[in-house]
């Protein structure tokens, strides 16, 4: 499989943010897909890694049978509406990344520095009601000191 | 077999196997670059998913590595279930022993003098709504026809007729004891009350796998009557005696001790050919209940007999009391009949001897023929202040073990029997024994009453042919629930107190002091009492357990 940045002596995970695998300037829109133009792609690095963040962030926590410390409250508080104001979608925020900074730092079998995460932050977010999408801008720094930052939209379901 | 669903598997199952797999792919060359950390697309879609399957895998072949033989199953201490058990003593020709339900009588008041039926499995319950159901259909009549009941009057004006009933579902919590008020379900009109009319007995529990193993022997021996396995075998292999109520058995042949009519020669000295059988067919002792009718003989007694098919081979008489009393009869630790009982005598001697083919000395008849199908009894009640008629309705409940008639027929039988052999059946002689034990737990222990009377009252009701039970094993068995202490003084009122009767084919009794009864303390040959005639048993109600918690 193609690897897009000369990532040799990592180990490899495949793709599922679609774009991920594009780093560019700026911060790149990613969604979860395994389809992107049907080609399957390997990832590593830190895109791996902010591909793993995604993932555990947007799993809900305790939906994993028989593993329910996976994932973070995230989605179950945004769909529970749980998150009437700004500052709870914050405190939220800071939440659920701290459950799945622990999550990452406690499964670090075979990384590198660059696939370790040191700390993420909340750069930017949006809240659009009218589509029912929640935008988030998210940093992203590896224990090597690189840095990544993505654009991770979620929709919420009306039931 | 587990099942295969997610549902059979835990947490720990899969991380365990999670940890198999992660191993095995790291430990290759073309594997070991994957990243299979918690979180990753590899761990989600690859890694859990195969986790749960091989974890399923792995329970599977853990149940198998457990079934694969008996001893296994033992071993591996898990609940295995009767069907897993059975399909590897199929191999043998049995199956697991399972325990019976508990079964007695009850007691129907009716206020009219009418013809009654009450239809099979109609519903019984007592106040704790335990059910019980009829086992056939009853017709009661005062004047029954073939097939029918008797309606008795009753002292209080009303009529009464007895049905057998057996219980919902097998445990010793179905062991209503006599007099216990039952609620009919669709109670026919006239009815004024139901109740137990003597102790319900059964409710022997199933067979653990080490019992089941230690009867394989019997199941691979020959189906003969030449030696001790091959009797055993034949009489419970289901192609042949198929008697499935034989718990253990003693056989005394020539030149044993016990054995008397190996003898009958001008020497006196023990010839071949002569055989005793002592099955024991239950667990919990057997009660028999007779309804007799009393002859009055003199003031306030009265007199009646017990005839060989009556009771084929009955052990002993339990109580005798009048026929409509419910007065639940308990253990007297210093005779044999039950406090509660009226007093009485009994005669025994032999009957239907000639022509039965069985070699029984004329000179020993009671003896030779004591606990088998040969015997009878003439019964002498005394001090019967109720009513002062010409006659007297009776209730005799007997120590009876069951199939020894059935039994003896068997080996009778012209197919069966043995050309080498004259084979005789006998009840074993029962070591009725009373227990009473003042025992200390902590509050915060679960151990409750009825569970030490179980354990201790099936301990000792599975002690068969042995010469003693020791204080010891009863502390053992007893320890081996949440308790802290138990009184092994000799108070008269409070400390450890075991004791036993067994009567002797000459109608003596015998008394066991505790705290051991010993057989060998008072064996004697002569009147069969040896520790390989004599059984151990005890009824619940005569395991008397004070447990206090501090």
């Amino acid at each position: 499989m193609d690897i897009s940045t000369n990532y040799s002596g990592h180990t490899t995970d495949i793709e599922l943010l679609k774009t991920i695998s594009y780093p560019g300037g700026g911060s790149q829109q990613v969604h979860l897909s395994l389809t992107y133009n049907n080609t399957p792609r390997a990832v590593a690095g830190i895109e791996k890694l902010a591909q793993r963040y995604a993932l555990l962030f947007l799993t809900e926590l305790g939906s994993v049978q028989f593993d329910s410390t996976i994932g973070s409250i995230f989605v179950p508080y945004t769909i529970g509406g749980n998150i009437q104001t700004y500052g709870a979608f914050i405190s939220t925020f800071a939440i659920a990344n701290a459950e799945v900074t622990n999550i990452i730092r406690g499964n670090i079998d075979g990384l590198t520095d660059d696939e370790i995460l040191e700390s993420a932050e909340l750069v930017d977010f949006n809240l659009d009601k009218t589509n029912a999408t929640i935008t988030l801008q998210i940093k992203l720094i590896s224990r090597a000191g690189s840095t990544l930052v993505f654009t991770l939209p979620t929709t919420t379901v009306t039931v | 077999m587990t099942d295969l669903s997610l549902t059979s598997i835990t947490s720990e199952d899969v991380t365990k196997a999670k940890e198999i797999l992660i191993n095995v792919l790291k430990s290759s060359e073309q594997y070991k670059n994957l990243d299979l950390n918690a979180g990753t697309v590899l761990h989600d879609l690859l890694l859990r998913p195969s986790a749960e399957i091989l974890a399923m895998a792995i329970n599977q072949f853990n149940y198998l590595e457990e079934t694969k033989s008996l001893q296994a199953m033992v071993d591996s201490g898990a609940a295995i279930p009767a069907d897993a058990v059975n399909s590897i003593l199929s191999n043998f020709g049995v199956t697991l022993y399972e325990g019976s339900k508990a079964s007695g009588q009850v007691m129907i008041k009716v206020n009219a003098d009418k013809e009654y039926t009450v239809a099979a499995n109609s519903l019984f319950t007592d106040s704790s709504g335990l059910k019980f159901f009829t086992t056939d259909a009853v017709t009661a009549n005062r004047r029954p026809g073939t097939g029918e009941t008797t309606l008795y009057p009753a002292s209080d004006g009303n009529f009464y007729f007895v049905v057998t009933v057996i219980a919902e579902n097998e445990g010793t919590n179905y062991l209503l004891n006599q007099g216990t008020r039952l609620n009919m379900e669709y109670p026919m009109y006239n009815f004024v009350s139901a109740e137990a009319y003597n102790n319900f007995t059964g409710a022997d529990p199933s067979d653990t796998i080490q019992e089941a193993i230690d009867k394989l022997p019997y199941s691979i021996s020959t189906r003969t009557l030449d030696s001790r396995t091959s009797i055993r075998a034949i009489l419970t292999d289901p192609d042949f005696g198929n008697f499935t109520s034989i718990q253990d058995m003693s056989v005394i042949g020539a030149g044993d001790a016990g054995q008397l009519r190996d003898k009958h020669n001008a020497f006196g000295v023990a010839m071949f050919g002569r055989v005793d059988i002592y099955p024991r067919t239950f667990i919990t002792p057997a009660v028999t209940v007779l309804s007799k009718t009393g002859t009055r003989i003199a003031p306030n007694t009265y007199e009646f007999d017990i005839s060989e098919s009556d009771a084929p081979g009955f052990y002993s008489i339990f109580s005798i009391t009048d026929a409509e009393s419910v007065v639940a009869p308990t253990f007297n630790f210093n005779t044999l009949t039950a406090i509660g009982s009226y007093r009485f005598t009994e005669v025994r001697s032999a009957a239907g001897v000639n022509g039965s083919g069985h070699d029984i000395s004329q000179l020993n008849e009671l003896i030779e023929t004591a606990y088998t199908i040969y015997q009878k009894s003439h019964v002498t009640v005394y001090d019967v202040m109720t009513g002062a008629g010409d006659t007297h309705e009776f209730k005799v409940e007997l120590y009876a073990a069951p199939d020894i008639a059935g039994i003896q027929t068997y080996v009778d039988s012209f197919d069966v029997k043995s050309v080498k052999a004259d084979i005789l059946v006998r009840s074993p002689l029962m070591c009725i024994s009373g227990l009473r034990m003042n025992v200390e737990a902590s509050v915060s222990s679960a151990v409750t009453v009825d569970e030490l009377k179980n354990k201790l009252a099936d301990y000792i009701n599975r002690k068969s042919f042995v010469s003693k039970i020791t204080q010891a094993e009863l502390v053992g068995v007893a320890y081996t629930s949440d308790i802290k202490t138990i009184d092994l003084s000799s108070d008269p009122t409070v400390g450890f107190k075991f004791e036993g009767e067994i009567r002797a084919a000459d109608g003596e009794i015998k008394h066991l002091y505790g705290p051991n009864l010993i057989i060998d303390n008072i064996a004697d040959h002569n009147k069969l009492v040896l520790p390989s005639t004599c059984i151990f048993c005890t009824d619940i109600n005569h395991v008397f357990i004070n447990l206090i918690k501090v």
